[in-house]
């Protein structure tokens, strides 16, 4: 394994700051304000290195790449909102003892070493540690609420992260067809874990928000980050595999039309996303690889802020089945404004959602097989679908029937909460607004 | 110069609305605030008018966008030329009016103020839409005007009705709108390019260079798109729900958003003539939709609704109008229709108003049947002769008159049968108002119809040649659209044998009061009732035949994939 290069280090430290400078302050909000500054500035920090690379460049001269500091913006996007909902007061005793804050951001420190490398064993380095945090994590979360997990689910993990750390020691092995297929068989562990983790819907606000961190936005990232070391040396032919994970995508499709549990529609609309992201990074192709890009930074950011509106509706309501919030928001209105924020994402929605990288995603798959590109597009229609049912269910309607009193209740939005979905939101408009621009390739083609 | 007041004409709009937009989030809510959205918009219909001018005068204004998007920059990607400069003066000009219009109507309703900021950034996006000049452009405008709309129709959240219709709107559009992405990727593949003056210079050079299969792919896959957005059969049935929106939304979406289909096909008009195949389908559709949206029109009661089918048979003419190649004639029907259906959607309410105050409205009169007589010859043939054969000197005479040569081109014949079709179904109108029972009445009233008409046609003939002055494009499109006399003949017979036959009962039934259709037909007439009145029945069977085993399906999917029990 090769040594980190030093100016990543600043990427790895500064996210660690969060829960030390939270120790320094007793509550109320320096405490909150203490925890969300380091990541800020990280934000900060790797925007000022994009924006310091040329345009016509994917690479500058300390080795960054462009895409690793794109994949480093969108974990930091997603961890500053959530920051802002975790540093209010735990619910449950249980949601206390959770290690909330270090948790996240040993992640956004882990997640920048492996994101940021561009040799190939440090990436897979990186991508077995992550596996392993999420593993740890999935351990904390399971021990707070046994049996969230199910074995079967952490093996997987655990057997992923193993495999991609023992490619990293054997970085030649990865160019012959059993490190090729070790590693395929690693991402194919990973892949479904939005999916098939099959937790038991544990209501509590705090396991939802850190499960949706760990099995809802870092997934597509982790994913992403570990085929960034398979286009070179592919099979031959990878239609078979897209067609696959493009099968898996529409599975969770599925999934998300047929759920009982909001937390269901949320697992099957980010794993079709994942489907359509991986197939284009299968193809080898630049338009493929820029597309899937595209999702992996707008994906993790869109399911938070789903997720985040989700988990305040049932954190108001006690209620997660989808007949039940039925109505529930519309009596809410910034709610509703963040959600049909993020479910415009899903609809490949100009300025609001990812047109440009969608558009050069089906390019990819297309130009390899129009038969998966025209699933590709009915996917799409099918997304769009189900997360405009979800809007039109959660969000117009009637109301639940609640005394004046509740209603009050229901409708106040702790400051914490109403920062998060701002943050989220602005964060998530700029990225559109940089992928309209080309941040995410093609500008000048 | 020009250029500066190109770029102001969707800026105005969107900055009027988006300042509207501040002042009703700071709380600043007096109705007046509302003028700024509507003279914004007003203002961008009279530099409209001055670019059109400049247009005309020095030919096409090529527009640079002040950002670059990836994969966008083979070619101009925004310019104002003849369609583009006719097209946003009537979607500025209906914008302003509909807004002035709301004014009032909307008066006191919550989120006064977010209304007008949306129609104003709505009608920004129109005029966008028919100044881009890249497919992808346009397919960025042309789901940016479905958002718009979406919002405009679920504008009072409240009412669950409002919200449903918006949605389903919204995902009729979006399933054309998957089509119509097909389409542009096979553009791509088989162009390379996605301007269409790139596009336009390929075919041109080498009409061959693209063979049939992908080219009828690509143009039908963008077809699709245009109908779903038009209303054509069997996308209809999202616009006659469409009424729970506000009055002001009706006659913005149908004086300029179901218009977007037809003004995409010519705007992609070069690529339609150049796949005879999908020319004649598109006729064909059009064909349908012109025969269904007007029969259904027939049997509502509502007047909105009936105000909707209309429109839908409208839109049927127009995509017809697009089969024969008959584009420009398609632009002008599609402002003339704009023009009037929005004037009929904003005076629907007045009438209705008035109607119940009024109880002798509607007078009886005009629409009652006259006592039965009995059959006279005598008597039938002065009004077989008016109805049917006095349009068709007039229609005959207005074309001779404007130098169009019937044998030349088929497309001018159905050109010849719509007037003739229209104008007769006018003089029948007014034979049962009885305003041709004397001659002293007849005279004025045929004076109207055959300046009218002398004046439709006229303008219609100047228009085409106004739009596409190149002789070789505009014999291009007609003989793209042609099937060739020998069977072009016996449909045109056809057809009008049925017109003929139609006018005979309907002359009977109306004006003698005697019913001459044989009882096989009458016994089907209940039949054939229900059927429009369930607007085909394409939602039922798109329900029961398709969504519903589609969601057992998946139902058994997941059974399969999580077993029974959690399922």
């Amino acid at each position: 394994m090769a040594a980190l290069p030093l100016n990543i280090l600043p990427f790895l430290a500064l996210p660690l700051f969060s829960p030390l400078l939270r120790r320094l302050f007793s509550s109320g909000r320096s405490r909150s304000l203490a925890t969300v500054l380091p990541v800020a500035l990280f934000l900060l920090w790797v925007l000022a290195r994009i924006l310091s690379l040329p345009a016509s460049s994917p690479v500058i001269a300390g080795g960054l790449s462009r895409e690793g500091l794109l994949l480093c913006l969108c974990l930091g996007a997603v961890l500053l909102p959530l920051l802002l909902v975790l540093t209010e007061k735990a619910e449950s005793p249980k949601g206390g003892r959770l290690p909330a804050v270090w948790f996240p951001c040993l992640l956004l420190s882990a997640g920048s070493a492996a994101f940021l490398e561009s040799g190939d064993s440090g990436v897979l380095a990186g991508g077995g540690l992550l596996g392993l945090l999420l593993l740890g994590g999935a351990g904390f979360l399971g021990g707070a609420y046994p049996g969230a997990y199910r074995n079967g689910f952490l093996l997987r993990v655990l057997a992923g992260s193993l495999l991609v750390l023992t490619l990293s020691f054997r970085t030649t092995l990865v160019a012959t067809p059993a490190g090729g297929g070790m590693l395929l068989a690693a991402i194919l562990l990973f892949f479904p874990a939005p999916l098939s983790r099959r937790s038991e819907r544990v209501v509590a606000p705090e396991f939802l928000q850190l499960d949706m961190l760990f099995f809802l936005c870092l997934p597509p990232l982790l994913v992403f980050d570990l085929l960034r070391v398979w286009p070179s040396r592919g099979f031959p032919d990878t239609t078979l595999l897209e067609g696959i994970v493009l099968g898996w995508g529409l599975l969770g499709l599925v999934r998300a039309k047929t759920a009982h549990y909001v937390q269901e529609v949320a697992d099957g609309l980010s794993s079709a996303g994942m489907g359509a992201m991986v197939a284009g990074l299968l193809t080898g192709t630049a338009a493929g690889r820029e597309g899937g890009l595209f999702l992996a930074v707008l994906l993790p950011q869109a399911s938070l802020l789903g997720g985040l509106v989700l988990s305040a509706l049932i954190a108001r309501f006690r209620v997660r089945t989808v007949s039940g919030l039925s109505g529930a928001g519309a009596m809410i209105a910034p709610l509703r404004l963040a959600f049909l924020l993020a479910a415009f994402q899903g609809m490949s929605l100009p300025v609001v959602g990812g047109l440009l990288g969608e558009w050069r995603l089906i390019e990819g798959i297309y130009d390899g097989s129009p038969l998966l590109g025209i699933g590709v597009l009915a996917g799409l229609f099918l997304t769009f679908a189900l997360t405009l049912a979800a809007l039109r269910r959660f969000f117009s309607g009637m109301e639940p029937p609640l005394s004046r009193g509740d209603r009050e209740i229901v409708k106040t939005l702790w400051p914490g909460e109403l920062w998060a979905f701002g943050t989220a939101s602005f964060l998530l408009l700029l990225t559109d607004f940089a992928g309209t621009l080309g941040w995410f390739g093609g500008a000048g083609r | 110069m020009q250029d500066g007041a190109a770029v102001l004409l969707p800026a105005l709009p969107l900055l009027g609305g988006l300042l509207l937009f501040l002042f009703d989030a700071c709380g600043v809510k007096s109705p007046r605030t509302a003028l700024i959205a509507l003279v914004s918009t007003a203002l961008s219909f009279f530099l409209g008018l001055f670019v059109l001018w400049g247009v005309i005068a020095s030919g096409p204004l090529i527009l640079r966008l002040p950002v670059t998007l990836p994969g966008l920059t083979d070619g101009p990607l925004w310019g104002v030329d003849r369609l583009s400069a006719i097209m946003v003066l009537l979607v500025t000009g209906v914008s302003t009016v509909v807004q002035a219009y709301s004014l009032r109507y909307i008066l006191g309703e919550p989120d006064y103020g977010r209304f007008f900021s949306l129609v104003a950034a709505e009608t920004s996006v129109l005029v966008m839409l028919v100044t881009s000049r890249n497919l992808l452009l346009i397919f960025v405008f042309w789901q940016l005007m479905s958002l718009g709309l979406y919002l405009l129709m679920a504008h009072n959240r409240r009412r669950r009705n409002a919200v449903d219709t918006a949605g389903k709107t919204f995902l009729v559009h979006r399933a054309g709108d998957m089509f119509m992405l097909a389409g542009i990727l096979i553009a791509h593949e088989s162009f390379h390019t996605l301007d269409l003056g790139r596009i336009a210079d390929i075919l041109r050079d080498s009409p061959a260079a693209v063979s049939q299969g992908p080219l009828a792919a690509l143009v039908l896959c963008i077809f699709v798109g245009c109908m779903a957005k038009s209303a054509q059969f069997p996308f209809h049935f999202w616009l006659p729900d469409t009424m729970e929106t506000p009055t002001p939304v009706s006659a913005l979406m149908h004086a300029g958003i179901v218009n977007a289909g037809g003004y995409l096909m010519n705007r992609t008009s070069i690529l339609f003539a150049h796949s005879p195949l999908s020319m004649h389908i598109v006729f064909a559709v059009g064909f349908l939709t012109a025969l269904f949206g007007s029969s259904t029109m027939l049997i509502q009661s509502d007047v909105k609704r009936k105000l909707g089918f209309s429109t839908m048979g409208q839109m049927g003419y127009m995509t017809m109008e697009c089969g024969l190649g008959a584009f420009s004639l398609a632009v002008f029907h599609l402002i003339a229709h704009g023009i009037f259906k929005a004037t009929l959607f904003l005076e629907s309410g007045t009438a209705i108003a008035i109607a119940r105050k009024d109880p002798s409205i509607p007078r009886r009169m005009a629409e009652e049947p006259a006592t039965p007589e009995g059959f006279h010859l005598s008597r039938a043939l002065p009004v077989a002769l008016v109805t049917l054969v006095l349009p068709l000197v007039i229609v005959l005479g207005a074309h001779q008159l404007a130098d169009i040569h019937l044998s030349r081109e088929e497309g001018t014949v159905v050109f010849l049968f719509f007037s003739w079709v229209t104008v007769s179904q006018v003089t029948i109108s007014l034979t049962r108002a009885r305003l041709f029972d004397s001659f002293a009445a007849a005279i004025p009233w045929t004076a109207v119809l055959v300046l009218f008409v002398y004046g439709y046609i006229g303008a219609a003939h100047k228009f085409n040649l106004f739009l596409y002055p190149d002789p070789v494009t505009r014999a291009l499109f007609f003989s793209s659209g042609g099937v060739g006399w020998v069977m072009f003949t016996p449909i045109v017979l056809l057809i009008t044998s049925v017109i003929v036959a139609g006018w005979v009962v309907a002359f009977f039934r109306g004006v003698r009061g005697r019913q001459i259709l044989p009882p096989w037909i009458l016994s089907r007439q209940e039949a054939l009732y229900l059927f429009f009145l369930n607007r085909g029945s394409v939602e039922h069977l798109l329900l029961h035949r398709v969504v519903e085993p589609v969601d057992r399906l998946l139902w058994r999917l997941r059974e399969l994939f999580d077993g029974k029990e959690r399922a």
